[in-house]
């Protein structure tokens, strides 16, 4: 009889507790505690729970590079509630409320990290245009210079609050949907080339040397840009159309869409450098959350679940790819 | 039947896993209705969560409600917040749909 030594050329190893399933990743195992055969394999992107907020969130702000373990949310609207100034941030398991942003406000754009963030610019309120930005050191907020051109529901990113890029998004009068780019050096904003389609409800994720926009509207857009530090040039399209500024990716050859409307939707999509793949859906179909982190470990809280119309949630959902699971072997 | 219908209450972290999502297939909707892959893991992931099992029409009569207070709360919006804009997404009015 064929033995697993035979097989592999290593006993199965006896141990009283799992080893987490990344560590364990293509072995086997005998767990004497509980008294099973246990393998760990490696299994596909997924979608779980987060924590939830303790603030009812959509159209929220949030720092682009943050991480499923490490973020900050800010701002955001329960319409006809507007600009909750309130901010909390996210250790990978529990939200703990900060310091208040000094100007309240939602659809904003973000940049940087859980210690280093910036909120820039957005609504005060219903179609009123804010040009302010707050830098956020891990402990309260500051504010900044303004930005040349004030909009709301732009894309924006950054790895930190002194190195952001904002593009795209609302402007007055409404309903323009701008081209405009600027980035931000931690001291002053400056104009730099446009998109090559202006729209808004665009995601922003990258650095301000190497960024990713997709989607959008008008027409809940499928276009993709991305920066090179420079321009912007398009790439290909993403497979579903949709508004809604959900996006996670590191730099401009890796992407993560998720989310959006119209309908609303749960499908994400993921970006190669070449083409886009749709990979595992939501739990929770919205949009106009707010999102950070990579391809590989993304976070994406509150947001607009559609029905109820125009309600938050405190609700958030964690990316990871790949996932490691443990399975027992089940003997029949 | 494909599907399995439950309400249950997302507290958070923990609520479903990444395991789950790999092992079946779970949408949440209004009211705190989800809906879930009806196999042995998705049925185990309702009783971890204290799920209460709702037939697929007591679950779409709660979603509906849930629509329909909505709509409401869309209808007295000011009209200026409603006004479509040619070429852009606004706000719509809540429509009612049918759960997988």
């Amino acid at each position: 009889m064929a033995t697993y030594k035979g097989i592999k050329g290593v006993k199965v190893v006896t141990k009283t507790s799992d080893p987490t399933a990344s560590e364990a990743e293509a072995t086997v195992w005998y767990n004497s505690t509980g008294d099973a055969l246990k393998y760990a394999i490696q299994g596909t992107g997924a979608w779980a729970a987060g924590g939830n907020m303790s603030t009812l969130r959509a159209q929220d702000g949030m720092s682009n590079a943050g991480t499923n373990t490490a973020s900050i949310v800010v701002g955001g609207a329960h319409p006809p509630t507007y600009t909750p100034t309130n901010s909390e941030t996210y250790d990978g398991t529990a939200w703990t409320e900060g310091n208040n942003l000094t100007q309240g406000r939602n659809l904003s754009s973000g940049a940087g990290t859980s210690t280093a963030a910036l909120v820039i610019s957005g609504y005060y309120g219903y179609l009123s245009y804010a040009p302010e930005v707050e830098s956020w050191n891990g402990t309260s907020w500051s504010e900044e210079s303004d930005v040349n051109t004030a909009r709301a529901q732009g894309g924006g990113c950054g790895l930190t609050n002194t190195a952001a890029l904002l593009f795209g998004g609302e402007s007055p009068p409404h309903p323009v949907s701008n081209s405009a780019t600027e980035s931000y050096n931690g001291t002053s904003w400056t104009i730099l080339n446009n998109l090559n389609a202006g729209r808004t409800q665009n995601t922003g994720s990258g650095s301000s040397t190497s960024a990713m926009t997709a989607a959008g509207t008008p027409s809940g857009t499928t276009i993709v840009e991305t920066w090179d530090g420079t321009c912007w040039t398009e790439v290909n399209n993403l497979n579903t159309g949709r508004e809604g500024r959900n996006g996670a990716g590191a730099n401009n050859s890796t992407g993560l869409v998720f989310g959006g409307r119209s309908p609303y939707i749960a499908l994400t999509e993921k970006y190669d450098g070449t083409s886009w793949t749709e990979v595992a859906d939501l739990a929770t179909a919205r949009y106009n959350g707010s999102s950070c982190g990579t391809t590989g470990n993304a976070l994406l809280a509150g947001g607009n679940p559609g029905s109820p119309a125009s309600e938050g949630s405190v609700t958030t959902e964690e990316w990871s790819d790949p996932v490691f699971v443990i399975k027992t072997v089940t003997v029949s | 039947m494909a599907n399995t219908y439950c309400t249950a209450t997302n507290f958070g972290k923990g609520f479903f896993t990444h395991e789950d999502r790999n092992d079946f297939s779970l949408s949440g909707h209004a009211g705190d209705v989800w809906v879930v892959g009806n196999n042995a893991a998705g049925v185990s992931w309702i009783n971890r969560v204290t799920g209460t099992g709702k037939t697929k029409a007591e679950a779409q009569a709660i979603v509906d409600g849930k629509v329909e207070e909505s709509q409401a709360t869309w209808d007295a919006l000011p009209e200026a917040e409603k006004a479509p804009t040619a070429g852009f997404e606004s706000l719509t009015r809540p429509e009612k749909y049918i759960l997988p």
